[in-house]
């Protein structure tokens, strides 16, 4: 089991273990930081002037924000470097990487260069890349939370909520999910264990496919592919499990750019085993989103309604989701774990699209400056 | 002890220091009746409530306490979700002590020159979900008072600041209504409103992000509100 700590002394041994050499001081130095901040998955190389720097990000509650923060803290070790690439992981699946020329970096940090005369210096791209030589992962994570709920109709409550993930190697992984009602409702405890997969079925088409013991769903396995076309990414899932009807959804996705809007439509079979379509909209402000979907099919109108609330950068913060209907409030906090957090920062599935990486250049002037 | 816990859990999150300052019942505006400005865009206000008496919005002479949060939507389009409770009408149907009402509404400031008075149209009870004598689903209006449309002008004159608006409604905004707020200083501001043949009187306070509201309600009843605004 090899897991990245926060000591430079398992991170030298780390590396020992990694490739036989002991990594050099600037890649050692800027790894370190960065463990100490929470990132994850850490990996450096350095080739004639150019980094490649991979990670995950378990800190920031947004990716975007945290390309910056990882760009700045690498960037101070390497004041020579002419390129750098950063490549975000999730489940050590690379998302795709980002390039930054580093000499406009440098005179934008300094004052010498607009943000709208920087962007043009960030190159964006979505597709499977390969994570530098010496990147290691994170074999096990577990963690434990307990989240209280207040519902108009069924009281106040707190809820128990056990999670572990193991890394099998090659985007595959291992999921426990525990819930139990601990103060509330008496609900028994509901226990689902699936093996998942994130991953790149072709370099630019990426995946999720989940098979197991879904819980209340019973057992079953479901995959989703995404497909882009220019600004809008197609998306198709298929579901089934041994308690609901087989699902298969077509949706579109898009970003217009505007207001922080997305907007997404589909239209497929549901798990009631009835046709209908649905209508998404969502927008962004800061840490905080609303969501709105209207789901038609043959058995009726659903409309649903969910508000979620970020305070600050940082997720360890926890969010807070409002649902007009029934009337729900759920906190779900991050500094309550006695474990590690598999921490939900933005929506990881969705961090496969290449519209969310687009996100990153609306916080570049978010994003910390080399010596501040 | 819901109602402390829902204050708590919103001080969590960033106050503004570009003040809002909703009606009692959530609403940008005075006491009772809406203002031409909405909320800066990104934010949201919560709020609790009380109006005592004939002045209260639901099933009157009930006295009303509610809670709503409102949100600009969009730049210029405000949002606001109320849930009110008529304090001591009884309906044995529904598992809670008191009848509740629930309603959306919603206001859309135009865009106008910088300088020029501001100037918003909205609607009141635009969408309701009624829990008494089977009204259940997306009614619009269900509420006592109905769909209230309205549009209203206002202008800044250093600390005073006037509104004049006519509401078209059964009769919550019925007709021409003014509004008049005076900033006093020290987050200090004093309302005065007539319309719909009532007049009301009020005072409130404000900082970073945190408001008290009182009102002297047609010359008889008592309204006050508490709400707590931050950034998104």
């Amino acid at each position: 089991m090899l897991r990245l700590t926060r000591s430079p002394s398992s991170l030298l041994l780390a590396a020992l273990l990694w490739g036989g050499q002991a990594p050099d001081a600037q890649a050692a130095e800027a790894l370190h930081r960065l463990a100490e901040q929470g990132y994850t998955d850490l990996g450096l190389s350095e080739v004639a002037g150019s980094v490649t720097v991979a990670f995950t990000n378990q800190t920031r509650r947004k990716l975007s924000v945290a390309i910056g923060e990882v760009l700045r803290e690498v960037a101070q070790d390497f004041p020579a470097a002419t390129r750098m690439r950063l490549i975000p992981q999730t489940h050590r699946q690379a998302i795709g990487f980002v390039e930054v020329d580093m000499e406009a970096y440098r005179r934008w940090s300094a004052g010498e260069m607009g943000d709208a005369e920087f962007l043009p210096a960030i190159h964006l791209q979505r597709q499977a890349v390969p994570l530098p030589e010496r990147s290691a992962s994170s074999r096990f994570l577990t963690d434990l939370a307990i989240n209280p709920s207040y519902s108009l109709y069924k009281g106040l409550a707190f809820g128990l909520e056990e999670r572990t993930h193991t890394n099998l190697g090659g985007g595959l992984g291992l999921e426990t999910d525990f819930q139990q009602t601990l103060v509330g409702p008496a609900m028994p405890g509901v226990l689902g264990t699936q093996l998942t997969y994130f991953g790149w079925l072709f370099p630019s088409i990426p995946s999720v496919m989940r098979l197991g013991y879904f819980g209340l769903d019973g057992w079953g396995g479901c995959a989703e592919v995404g497909m882009p076309m220019g600004p809008v990414e197609l998306q198709f899932l298929v579901g089934i499990t041994d308690r609901t009807s087989p699902q298969t959804v077509a949706r579109f996705y898009t970003r217009p750019g505007l207001l922080g809007l997305g907007l997404r439509g589909g239209i497929g079979r549901y798990l009631d085993g009835d046709w209908g379509y649905e209508w998404s909209a969502i927008r962004w402000f800061g840490n905080s989103s609303l969501e709105g979907t209207v789901l038609k099919t043959s058995n009726g109108v659903d409309i649903r309604a969910v508000l979620t609330l970020g305070g600050g950068d940082r997720a360890k913060s926890g969010w807070l989701r409002v649902e007009p209907w029934p009337w729900t409030v759920v906190y779900q906090p991050q500094q309550w774990t006695v474990a590690r957090r598999l921490v939900m920062t933005d929506d990881l599935e969705g961090a496969f699209q290449q519209l969310y990486l687009d996100e990153v250049a609306a916080h570049v002037p978010r994003w910390p400056k080399l010596g501040k | 002890m819901k109602r402390w816990g829902l204050l708590g859990l919103a001080l969590l999150l960033h106050p503004l220091e570009a003040q809002a300052s909703p009606s009692l019942s959530g609403i940008e505006g005075g006491l009772d009746f809406p203002s031409s400005t909405v909320s800066q865009d990104g934010t949201m206000t919560v709020g609790i409530g009380h109006v005592s008496g004939a002045a209260s919005y639901v099933i009157p002479p009930y006295s009303n306490r509610f809670y709503y949060a409102t949100m600009t939507l969009l730049p210029g389009l405000e949002v606001n979700a109320r849930f009110t409770e008529v304090l001591g009408l009884y309906d044995p149907t529904i598992n809670l002590p008191n009848y509740v009402d629930r309603m959306i509404s919603a206001k859309w400031q135009l865009p106008t020159p910088e300088g020029w008075p501001s100037l918003a149209l909205g609607g009141v009870d635009l969408v309701s979900i009624n829990e008494l004598n089977d009204m259940v689903g997306l009614i619009p209006g269900s509420s006592r008072y109905g769909i209230s449309a309205y549009g209203v002008m206002g202008q800044s004159f250093g600390p005073l600041r006037l509104e004049l608006g006519y509401g078209s409604g059964k009769s919550y905004i019925q007709g021409p209504f003014g509004l008049a707020r005076l900033e006093l200083g020290w987050g200090f501001a004093a309302y005065g409103e007539y319309g719909n043949n009532r007049g009301n009187l009020g005072i409130g306070y404000a900082i970073r992000g945190l408001e008290l509201k009182l009102g002297w309600l047609q010359g008889k009843e008592v309204g006050l509100a508490s709400t707590y605004t931050f950034a998104l």
